[in-house]
């Protein structure tokens, strides 16, 4: 009878106030939450408002949530008769002790409903905090999850909240809420707690949108330069040559593989420094399933995309001033596309084009889908799909080669030789990168380095690189605002 | 049927009429892509937004202007989600959602002076001291900036509809079909991009002039206007809307919102609501004092 009191208290309230609350006054917007699973799970996300617990609530169809508890501190909730009634009757909490006593173990009522097949809302930072920080999160998750072996942890990330109704604030204001709910996941009972905690934290902030921009002035876009050889070992020597002198004036990055960091400390190879998300398995497939060119056919497509979309990523030039690419993507594919099908697809006249539907600028039109489909079937992908928008570099260092010595030392190599890599293509190819070269100063205002190493000394090219990065130095703080 | 169309003012069908050949273009040219891809969406807002002006024609005040004031509170609700401002500024926000009651209330009584008095009294001067009174931080004049228009937009210019729906039979559904005249054509060609020739942006806004104005020589009259008016009403509103589209497109850059984003969700809601109250005041003071 108790049960059944409580039942029609908790949907009174949520159907007559939490409901109408949250679709007129916050109107939040879910993102995926048909990825919810069926059975019992852990809500875990980022609290910053007392508003947290009942948007999460209402991620579940009406007919569940009775069975999803909040979890509440104790200390807090249990203090006075209101805070009690809106928390344990009106949004069915569940309260935890933050400082149980010795002996206690505050987390068994929480196991104890999980294995009976009912969900939890947890919030690991332990309190709403400082509005718009995701503080460190507790090992308790952990430890549940290690009592409770193989329970669904559902991510989740809310942004809004936060200017509702922080901490501190008496009166909510009205406002939006975006809630980003990530895929369920199980963790290894054989971890340790605070490493799974950690884990977790990782998996919410991953959902985290990117910041609104501040007000003033935003940070320009880095420097892109692309490295244009048909040599893979010149072109990678260079690569690493540009990054350690425009490291040396800024943070710079090389997106080759591995990927480099330059400061002026030197050089240093790092992980990844952006996590991509994209699914290779789906791009492979896309790549084998339209036959994308031999240079770019499954994992290779994928690999592009990645990189084109981490290029993408260093737009707002807060992770690196100089961007450093073996030829960018834009540049890469264009020079490709044209070597691959100069006599049939592409010519001169086509490359503006091709590049305004590899820049995301404009749309390949239905009527020549078939035509891109069949010849240059990368770009159709990259365009219609939205892959990625890719970007024109601001310095292009071309280095001419002859394909013979090139081939010599592709062979050298010891490795098996890809279709596309013989004298005749590889001849193609580098005029594809003059070709392109030419489109892309047209439109953009883009400083060539021509390079020849087998006519040029290295004291020249030395001082030609020189010259480059001068051309390219940051002006001092006080230069550049006029001063 | 034929009867029950007699029934229906005419206005109001050709209102629903632009709407129903609208929405059927964006539809149909959804499906291409590009930039036509935001075209479904923005067919779908203005569904809401005919609905809503035609309930101001014909519904009791009293219900469509609860209705005007739940456009201007999502319109506001958003529009501080997509341009935050500092988060000691709640009082600030706090004002523009109560200005919502404040600025309507005299378009519900039909006092263009009260209202005229109102919005810059409640609004201009009220709001600077709210934003000013929290702590000091940066960002003060940018924060007051973005409260101020997001005020000016959604609270000042949505609030003209109100005032209009006391203007004569036809007059606020003629706003209506001649933004949209004005629109079409600039949503076809779509938003202007670095690069673009600029015989676009030229052709966008000659078109939106045509067709606006063609509307409004054809339908002037059927309000109540002369045929000079009704044109000239329509090179207004389309001049208008076209000046939305570029406060608009500049505030998205601004915001950095670009790509698939700024056709979906928010800041596309934003986009459409913008367009379509931006020239309200025009056209009302137009309607006032030329007309």
């Amino acid at each position: 009878m108790r049960r059944f009191l409580r039942k029609i208290a908790f949907y009174l309230f949520q159907l007559l106030f939490a409901a109408p609350v949250l679709l007129w006054v916050i109107g939040p917007r879910y993102r995926r939450r048909g990825k919810l699973p069926e059975g019992p799970c852990i809500i875990v996300a980022n609290h910053n408002s007392h508003l947290d617990a009942s948007v999460l609530m209402w991620i579940f169809p009406l007919s569940r949530i009775f069975g999803i508890h909040p979890v509440a501190a104790a200390d807090y909730f249990g203090t006075n008769f209101i805070r009690r009634l809106f928390a344990m009757i009106f949004m069915n909490a569940v309260g935890i002790e933050r400082r149980p006593a010795a002996g206690q173990d505050p987390l068994a009522p929480l196991a104890d409903m999980l294995r009976r097949g009912e969900s939890l809302i947890f919030f690991p930072e332990g309190s709403r905090g400082e509005a718009g920080v995701v503080a460190k999160f507790r090992p308790g998750i952990g430890r549940l999850l290690r009592t409770v072996p193989g329970t669904l942890v559902v991510p989740v990330f809310m942004s809004g909240a936060e200017r509702i109704w922080p901490r501190g604030q008496v009166l909510p204001v009205p406002g939006s809420i975006d809630v980003n709910v990530g895929r369920a996941r199980s963790y290894s009972s054989e971890m340790n707690a605070r490493d799974i905690a950690e884990q977790i934290r990782e998996d919410v902030l991953a959902l985290a949108p990117p910041p609104p921009p501040v007000p003033g002035p935003r940070p320009a876009p880095p420097l892109r330069v692309s490295v244009c050889c048909i040599d893979p070992d010149i072109k990678e020597s260079f690569e690493r040559r540009l990054t350690e002198r425009f490291g040396a004036m800024e943070k710079a990055m090389a997106l080759g593989e591995p990927t480099l960091e330059a400061d002026a400390d030197g050089v240093r190879e790092i992980p990844q420094p952006v996590p991509l998300t994209r699914s290779r398995a789906m791009l492979g497939f896309l790549s084998w399933f339209f036959r994308t060119s031999d240079r770019y056919r499954g994992p290779r497509f994928a690999e592009l995309v990645e990189k084109a979309a981490l290029d993408e990523a260093f737009d707002h030039g807060a992770l690196a001033r100089t961007v450093i690419g073996g030829g960018t993507p834009l540049v890469e594919l264009l020079a490709w596309a044209h070597a691959d099908a100069s006599e049939e697809l592409l010519d001169v006249a086509t490359l503006p084009e091709l590049m305004g539907y590899l820049s995301g600028q404009r749309k390949v039109q239905l009527r020549r889908w078939w035509r891109f489909i069949r010849r240059a079937p990368e770009v159709w992908l990259i365009n219609t799909f939205d892959l990625a928008h890719l970007r024109a570099p601001d310095v292009i260092v071309q280095i001419e080669t002859s394909s013979t010595s090139a081939m010599r030392r592709i062979r050298s190599r010891g490795l098996p030789l890809q279709p596309y890599e013989n004298e005749r293509f590889l001849g193609r190819l580098q005029d594809g990168f003059r070709q392109t070269i030419q489109t892309l100063r047209q439109r953009k205002n883009i400083d060539v380095l021509e390079l020849d190493p087998s006519r040029m000394s290295e004291d020249q090219i030395e001082q030609l690189l020189d010259e480059l990065c001068e051309r390219h130095r940051p002006a001092e703080p006080g230069k550049a605002a006029g001063e | 049927m034929s009867e029950f169309l007699q029934q229906i003012p005419s206005m109001d069908l050709v209102l629903g009429i632009a709407v129903l050949i609208s929405g059927s273009i964006g539809v149909v040219l959804g499906r291409r892509g590009g930039h036509f891809r935001g075209l479904p969406g923005w067919a779908g807002f203005w569904l809401g937004f005919a609905g809503l002006l035609i309930t101001l024609a014909l519904a009791p005040r009293w219900a469509s202007f609860i209705l005007l004031a739940g456009l201007m509170f999502a319109q506001i609700r958003v529009y501080f989600f997509v341009a935050p401002v500092r988060p000691s500024d709640r009082w600030a926000i706090l004002a523009a959602y109560l200005a919502i009651p404040l600025v309507l209330y005299p378009a519900y009584l039909g006092k263009t002076g009260m209202f005229m008095a109102a919005v810059p009294v409640l609004l201009f001067l009220s709001i600077p001291v709210l934003v000013a009174i929290g702590p000091r931080s940066e960002g003060l004049l940018d924060s007051m900036g973005r409260t101020l228009l997001g005020t000016w937009f959604f609270v000042f210019c949505t609030a003209h509809l109100g005032l209009l729906a006391h203007k004569p039979a036809g007059q606020i559904e003629l706003y209506g079909v001649l933004v949209l005249a004005a629109e079409l054509p600039r949503r076809l060609i779509g938003p202007v991009r670095p690069g673009w020739p600029r015989y676009r942006v030229v052709l966008g806004v000659v078109g939106s002039l045509l067709v606006a104005g063609a509307a409004g020589l054809w339908l002037g009259e059927s309000c109540g206007l002369v045929e000079e008016d009704g044109a000239r009403a329509g090179l207004l509103v389309a001049l208008t809307v076209a000046g939305a589209g570029i406060v608009s497109h500049a505030v998205a850059r601004d915001l950095e919102v670009k790509g698939a984003s700024g056709y979906v969700g928010r800041p596309a809601f934003l986009d459409r609501a913008m367009t379509a109250v931006y020239a309200a005041p025009v056209y009302y003071h137009y309607l006032d004092y030329f007309a």
